[in-house]
């Protein structure tokens, strides 16, 4: 997934002007209190995913309180029949809204009680119980997903009404791939209630240090900072999470950085340590979509952004690594009849030995290639520095021992014309060490 | 405490009431498919009922002009809508007919009283309009219809008024379908399913 084109997408986005309806009414003060105690239709207290209808109540409740200055205050354990008017906030799943059909059409609905002066005094979630319900991230699934839909009408519940014009937000008919108020949203309540809307996360704050040439365990999971707190002008309305790192280079040199997972599409990206400056991203270069980025960098700290290519939250494991051989053996050289001795390569996961030869290119006299000449299975993986990259199939020397000396390079794949069965690259960038 | 003082003031004084909905995203042809009966007609009645419930609700009376879709053969239809604006009961994003009002209708079920009883609640709702002294169907974002088309919605998408497979232009009157032409389609999407 290429996440620019996304935030192309959203770039117009990003600089509409607030949409956000208001539907009139308000509370008295910016906090309100549910009772509820969650059942379906079929007695359970839990969604099939395992998670309680109660907890995901609380989430959404949550997304509301942390990203503005409303405070939804939740008494689980309190059950309370949602058609009923006495002055408190009920929500119940149902089969019938209140007397009423709710159709075929119809999720939830909220039911707002107020004076003629505007002022809210009640407010009711009837969820339609005769619908398959989960809970769950991500994009939809067949069953209806709880807790944004939840999270919508907590929306009507603190008096934004529905809006469609063109910004994201949950309000709208974009819910469906949006968990969490937007930036609109929030402005919308900011116009309400006053206030600033809380800053983000303390988690945006925290950067760990990654030490070069060692794999980290990471996860995405709620708490951690999520893309949309990042200043810059898009992916307003990218709810995925995010961990922030920083390492620093002794020396210039060329800069691996690998991150995988089993369970979510890793995205990365390389700052400069004030994340001002993109300096590189990826995301599905390395094996099985997983993001592997290079950069040659001049001594100094970074900033990497270890994100998912999703926009939702989605949480799970990874991994991440910095791989730059400063000091140690190279694991390739450059040999005297110009023939590269590859020590130890990864391929898809396995480790090989190689030999590329050179080859003069009728067609690019000028050009430095080499095609594969030798590879076999074997070599040492703790002998670091070179990469294989899948998805464009280059190759990373990090560095390579040449004429005396180490250098950082790069060698592109090249597509041969005149043998198009061969594995051939052609040097495209080489940085002496100093 | 808080509660009982809410629940002396909701006594007291005469509440309105907001509603709002999580309504699905339907398509046209979805609409047209579940809907027990789809007329033209236009709104002879309309008045609030007070006592057939614990809140009061919209009954409306349409005069049927034509049946598009289904058996109905009274020259009225008598339908409920949940909230009553004139009592304070409002319902967000209920698209209420109004009296005199001539429309295209998608009416899910003629047997359940549903909160909103057209499919898909403003998404099968039309109303005809006649601009230049020619008739135009609208959909609920106030714009003529200019194309329908066999899409399907998106699933889990929330309507956001309008059903898709229906396209509107802001200012498209010239362009906007005649009821000749809105049920003309209608009538061979309903041929092409065998009805």
């Amino acid at each position: 997934m290429n996440r620019l084109g996304l935030a192309a997408l959203l770039l117009g986005y990003a600089v509409a002007t607030p949409a956000y309806q208001l539907s009139g009414e308000y509370w008295l003060r910016p906090e309100t209190t549910f009772r509820f105690d969650l059942v379906d239709l079929a007695g359970r207290r839990q969604a099939p995913s395992g998670i309680s209808w109660n907890a995901g109540f609380f989430e959404a409740m949550r997304r509301w309180n942390e990203a503005t200055v409303f405070t939804f205050h939740g008494r689980d354990g309190e059950p309370h029949d949602p058609c009923r008017n006495d002055g408190r906030n009920g929500v119940g799943f149902r089969a019938d809204d209140c007397g009423f059909a709710f159709g075929r059409t119809t999720l939830a609905i909220t039911y707002s009680q107020f004076a003629w002066s505007g002022t809210l005094l009640e407010t009711d979630i009837v969820f339609n119980g005769n619908l398959d319900w989960d809970i769950y991230s991500g994009p939809l699934r067949r069953e209806e997903e709880f807790v944004r839909v939840a999270t919508h009408e907590l929306g009507h519940a603190l008096g934004l009404g529905h809006e469609d014009g063109g910004v994201p937000t949950i309000m709208t008919s974009l819910v469906g791939d949006l968990e969490f108020p937007q930036k609109d949203d929030i402005a919308a309540v900011s116009a309400i209630y006053g206030g600033s809307p809380p800053p983000p996360p303390a988690a945006c704050e925290d950067m760990a240090e990654i030490p070069l040439n060692r794999v980290v365990e990471g996860r995405f999971e709620a708490g951690d900072c999520q893309r949309r707190f990042l200043p810059g002008p898009t992916f307003d309305s990218d709810d995925s999470y995010l961990d922030l790192y920083r390492f620093r280079l002794p020396m210039a040199a060329l800069v691996v950085v690998e991150m995988a997972s089993e369970s979510i599409d890793p995205y990365l990206e390389l700052y400069d340590l004030n994340g001002e400056t993109l300096l590189a991203w990826d995301d599905d270069s390395g094996r099985d979509r997983n993001a592997l980025l290079y950069a040659y960098l001049q001594p100094g700290s970074y900033r990497l952004v270890a994100n998912t290519a999703m926009m939702y939250s989605a949480t799970g494991a990874y991994r991440l690594q910095v791989v730059v051989n400063l000091d140690g053996p190279a694991a390739a050289e450059l040999l005297d009849d110009w023939r590269l001795q590859i020590h130890t390569v990864a391929v898809n996961g396995a480790f090989f030995t190689a030999v590329l030869s050179p080859y003069a290119n009728p067609l690019d006299p000028d050009g430095l290639y080499w095609r594969l000449a030798e590879i076999a299975p074997g070599g040492d993986p703790a002998l670091r520095g070179v990469t294989f990259v899948p998805g464009s199939k280059m190759l990373l020397f990090n560095p390579v021992t040449a004429l005396g000396r180490r250098y950082d390079a790069v060698l592109q794949r090249y597509a041969n014309p005149l043998e198009p069965e061969g594995w051939f690259w052609k040097l495209e960038s080489a940085w002496p060490r100093p | 405490m808080h509660g009982m003082i809410g629940f002396f003031l909701l006594v007291l004084v005469w509440l309105p009431a907001a509603q709002a909905t999580a309504v699905r995203a339907v398509s046209l042809q979805e609409a047209l498919r579940h809907s027990e009966l789809v007329l033209q007609g236009w709104v002879a009645m309309r008045k609030v009922i007070d006592d057939e419930g614990p809140r009061p609700f919209t009954r409306i009376v349409f005069a049927v002009e034509e049946v598009i879709k289904g058996d109905y053969a009274a020259p009225t239809l008598t339908l409920d809508f949940a909230g009553a604006p004139e009592r304070g009961l409002v319902v967000s994003d209920m698209d209420y007919p109004e009296p005199g009002e001539r429309g295209i209708y998608f009416v899910e079920s003629l047997r359940r009283r549903q909160a909103n009883p057209l499919y898909g609640w403003s998404q099968g709702h039309f109303r005809i309009v006649v601009r230049d002294d020619r008739p135009v169907v609208v959909a609920a974002d106030g714009s003529p219809v200019v194309v329908l088309k066999p899409v399907a919605a998106e699933p889990g998408r929330l309507s956001h008024g309008v059903a898709k497979g229906v396209e509107t232009r802001r200012q498209g009157w010239d362009r906007g379908l005649s009821p000749a032409a809105f049920k003309a389609v209608l009538r061979r999407w309903l041929e092409g399913e065998g009805r």
